[in-house]
């Protein structure tokens, strides 16, 4: 076969791949095509830091309640509340992930890949309330064949508070920084929450999965 | 030919895509088999000689073996926790006339089943068939206990058969059963038989060995094999029972191995192993669901069928109706991207408790496949709210059956569609050619005439293949109702795949309904019938089919052939919960043979599927040809679990030993089951953790 023929024969394949009469249903082919085309620029791209682009004026400008978020990598986000009454307060993403948290603490993620698909929040404020006092947390996961699995850990916060200023977004808040420590059947973390006076958690770092570890959270 | 075979000849599409993909995966996944290693058949094992080790369930192995007396291909499977099978290919010899100067071709199963785990005192203890189907040229019986202490893997076991070769004892069995003592010759005859009588029968060898894990990646083993290859003595000598090999772990999916065997062969090993418990992108990225709204907060939120079309529209659904009947919403939708019902059914929930008024507190979701209902289920919105938040809810999607569609619609979409794409296509077991593939366009289109009636046909064109070089003429002394195949290989291209006038109904809300005319197939054309009875919240389903079938010309334009047949079978399916499936079939098959179909397979609550079916006719094993009847292995991999993002596709492999014409269904047949099944209950049950996700 001549080189000519080679040729001719792979652009119109390259052409003719995945054509169809209709776009609603993208095609095996379009799929390998984006398979390709993400496979081909996955290129290590420094994360971008939210922090140095977002501004106290520019969150005062908004108007809207928004949450920061940053894994354990560096990767950062800021994220806005979901419009509508909600039954929970979920934040949006511009990568379309969700996290669904309820003054500062962490509820749930989705389209994270791995995600947390539910914690037990209402025991972390009632061990912020009742610090020294062990309570279990339940934390569940979507395993691997489809399966809700829940993990349990023994909880308690560590008596006594740390009084300070913390600085979130170019303005200081006064809290109190509350350490929950909690021990489960192969992972123990620990929690930290830096809360004002009125039960708002300014800023927290909390685990989210044994995959993607810890999340910080600040409500700018 | 099976269903199976139907689906994957008649879609072909870039099956090469799934072997890349596959390839991409095993580089990427993450294993548990630290310090397991393949000996030379592809099962846990030394260098030559089994270990008492099993695989993680579910783990797939492909091996492949190379000296230069030999090629060894292995598929292996963890069928289950305890048990281990393999199925094989194999080429042996130097300088003959069968493909790479082979003097044979030979296909062979395996299966290893764990008696006992290891303790703190005691080995792990397997016993294994080795080649105990087919012409046995590996046929052999062995115990063997497998016993780590620190770095080092001791293993030591007693062999039967070909593994009884050095050093001969007496059969320690025989003594309970006097019979084994001896061990006859093997009526290999055909092949495919079970050899029942043979197993653990006559004298018996010790072999032992020792693995050392070097480090993370390294490991070397050394064997004593008492096999005396003697089956190879005219190409092969064996100088040593000593063998000794070295393995590297490339990555946590792929496992390379070199070999010094019978003190003067080197040997090369490649492993690629994956898991369906495995995927290489998690849980997938899809992105986050609609958010459900908050209903006991006063508020004027009217419903919006509006904005229920366009967000269901960007998930990936197409809402084919829309309708508010007191408090329930129904929707009728054709899901096309989520492979998983459940997750597909908890984002249409979401969306519409979102987008509904407060007095609508129920949902009917109704997924639709071409214009019939083929699942239908109930939502009551407070339920699915506790559900979706964290909260244990039984039956939140309620199994119903609804028999008609709700007016459709205007799409703005035609009724004529077509769809033109490559394909890839292969013919597996030749031995003049083991590996034959064939690449290039598929065209398809259909035109529907009304909700029931369709006229629908494809054909494709090869580019570039050599399916057009296999010249064997079949020698069955059935009619060839498939052993014809290189026929229609060598003289089809750019044929007429198929060309039929189609009615598709539900005419009950539990019956399914097909009848077809024209070329029905690539072989056979005429007019065929089928119903189905499937309850949705049932995991049982009956069918029949009945068609009369006249054999096409080999060159798949519009001629037949002489041959004419009458063909039906009655078919059970059982989904047997999170494991199992089970088909079974009788009747009357093409060549005019009757008898039953049995099909199992392993599921995977992600869409992973790996089973076996086998048929038994009136036709004798020595009428029927060589492999004696009909059987095969199959493997359907979901494109989401390969790449983590949301596809209703799947990739395939059939592994069918030899094509024979006894046992051989016409394709299609079953077809109902497969259009409905994917999105009954037993689907929603099986991946219900997803629903939320």
């Amino acid at each position: 076969m001549e080189v000519k023929t080679v040729c001719q024969i792979f652009i119109s394949l390259v052409i003719l791949i995945g054509c169809s009469s209709t776009d609603i249903e993208r095609s095996d082919p379009a799929v390998l095509f984006d398979l390709m085309k993400s496979s081909i620029s996955q290129k290590k791209v420094s994360p971008i830091d939210v922090r140095k682009l977002v501004t106290r004026e520019i969150v005062e400008e908004a108007g809207d309640p928004i949450l920061f978020v940053e894994l354990k990598d560096g990767r950062n986000a800021t994220l806005s509340l979901f419009p509508g009454e909600n039954v929970l307060p979920v934040w949006l993403g511009v990568d379309g992930s969700t996290v669904t948290a309820k003054n500062g603490v962490l509820i749930s993620t989705r389209g994270m890949g791995d995600d947390l698909m539910h914690s037990e929040y209402e025991k972390t404020f009632w061990g912020l309330s009742n610090p020294g006092k062990q309570y279990i947390k339940k934390y569940t996961y979507l395993v691997e064949d489809n399966q809700l699995v829940s993990e349990y850990f023994d909880c308690s916060f560590d008596l006594g508070e740390n009084f300070s200023v913390i600085n979130v977004f170019d303005r200081d808040f006064y809290v109190s920084m509350q350490v929950e420590t909690c021990t489960g059947k192969n992972t123990d973390f620990r929690n930290s929450y830096w809360t004002e006076a009125d039960g708002t958690v300014r800023r927290s770092r909390q685990f989210h999965s044994n995959k993607i570890g810890q999340l910080l959270l600040e409500i700018p | 030919m099976r269903l199976r075979e139907f689906k994957l000849l008649n879609s072909k599409l870039l099956n090469i895509k799934f072997l890349g993909i596959l390839f991409i995966i095993s580089a990427n996944s993450s294993s548990t088999l630290l310090a397991q290693n393949f000996n030379g058949f592809g099962l846990p094992g030394l260098i030559e000689l089994p270990t008492a080790r099993h695989l993680p369930d579910g783990e797939l192995v492909f091996h492949q073996r190379l000296h230069r007396s030999l090629h060894r291909s292995t598929l292996a499977f963890q069928l289950t926790p305890n048990i281990t099978t393999a199925f094989r290919y194999v080429g042996h010899g130097r300088k003959g006339y069968e493909y790479a100067g082979r003097s044979n071709w030979d296909r062979s199963f395996d299966v290893q089943v764990k008696l006992l785990d290891e303790q703190r005192y005691t080995p792990e203890l397997s016993f294994g068939l080795r080649d105990f189907v087919g012409t046995g040229w590996y046929s052999s019986e062995y115990i063997v206990g497998t016993k780590k202490i620190g770095p080092v893997e001791l293993t030591a076991g007693l062999g039967f058969g070909r593994l009884a070769g050095r050093n001969k004892i007496s059969n320690p069995f025989a003594a309970l059963a006097p019979k084994l003592k001896s061990r006859g010759s093997r009526e290999t005859g055909l092949g495919g038989e079970l050899e029942f009588g043979q197993w653990f029968s006559g004298p018996a060898s010790t072999f032992f060995g020792a693995k050392i894990q070097m480090s993370d990646k390294v490991a070397a083993a050394i064997e004593y094999n008492p096999d005396l290859m003697l089956g190879e003595a005219h190409y092969l000598t064996v100088k040593s029972p000593i063998n000794v090999g070295v393995t590297y772990r490339l990555n946590e999916g792929l496992e390379l191995g070199g070999q010094l065997l019978q003190g003067n062969t080197f040997g090369l090993t490649a492993s690629m192993f994956f898991n369906p418990k495995r995927p290489p992108n998690g849980n997938g990225f899809e992105l986050a669901p609609v958010p459900m709204r908050a209903r006991q907060e006063a508020s004027n939120v009217q419903t919006s069928p509006e904005i229920i079309k366009t967000v269901l529209t960007s998930e990936g659904f197409l809402l084919k109706a829309i309708e508010i009947r007191g408090d329930t919403i129904r929707v009728d939708i054709e899901n096309q991207e989520f492979r998983s019902v459940a997750q597909a059914l908890g984002r249409i929930t979401r969306t519409l408790q979102r987008f509904s008024s407060d007095d609508i507190i129920k949902a009917e979701i109704v997924f639709v496949k071409y214009t019939i209902p083929v699942a239908s289920y109930e939502i009551n919105f407070n339920d699915a709210q506790e559900a979706s938040n964290g909260r244990i809810v039984r039956g939140v999607f309620k199994p119903k059956d609804v028999a008609n569609t709700l007016p459709v619609d205007d799409l703005g979409g035609s009724d004529f569609s077509w769809v033109l794409g490559p394909y890839f296509d292969y013919r597996l077991f030749d031995p003049l050619r083991p590996f034959r593939y064939d690449l290039g366009l598929n065209l398809a289109a259909s035109y529907r005439f009304s909700d029931t009636f369709s006229l629908g046909g494809s054909t494709q064109k090869s580019l570039y293949g050599i399916f057009d070089e296999n010249i064997r003429a079949s020698d069955s002394k059935l009619t060839h109702v498939r052993s014809d195949f290189p026929e229609y290989d060598r003289f089809g291209d750019g044929g007429i795949e198929h060309l039929t006038f189609r009615y598709l109904s539900k005419i009950t809300p539990t019956t399914y309904v097909r009848a077809e005319i024209g070329y029905l197939e690539t072989m056979f054309g005429g007019a065929a019938v089928e119903a189905l009875y499937k309850p949705n919240a049932s995991d049982l389903a009956f069918g029949i089919d009945l068609a009369v079938a006249k054999q096409r010309q080999y060159n798949q334009r519009l001629g037949f052939k002489d041959y004419q047949t009458t063909t039906g079978h009655v078919s059970a399916y059982w989904d047997a919960g999170k494991k199992f499936d089970f088909q079974a079939s009788v009747g009357r098959y093409l060549a005019g043979d009757w008898g039953g179909t049995l099909e199992v397979s392993r599921r995977f609550a992600n869409g992973w599927k790996v089973g076996a079916w086998s048929t038994l006719t009136n036709v004798p094993f020595s009428t029927f040809g060589e492999g004696s009847f009909d059987k095969g292995l199959f493997l359907e991999i979901p494109l989401d679990w390969m790449i983590g993002s949301k596809s209703r596709s799947q990739r395939g492999l059939v592994l069918k030993p030899i094509t024979r014409d006894g046992g051989a269904k016409l394709m299609g047949t079953g077809q109902l089951y497969s259009l409905v099944n994917r999105d009954q209950n037993s689907e929603v049950v099986r991946e219900m953790g997803r629903a939320w996700k």
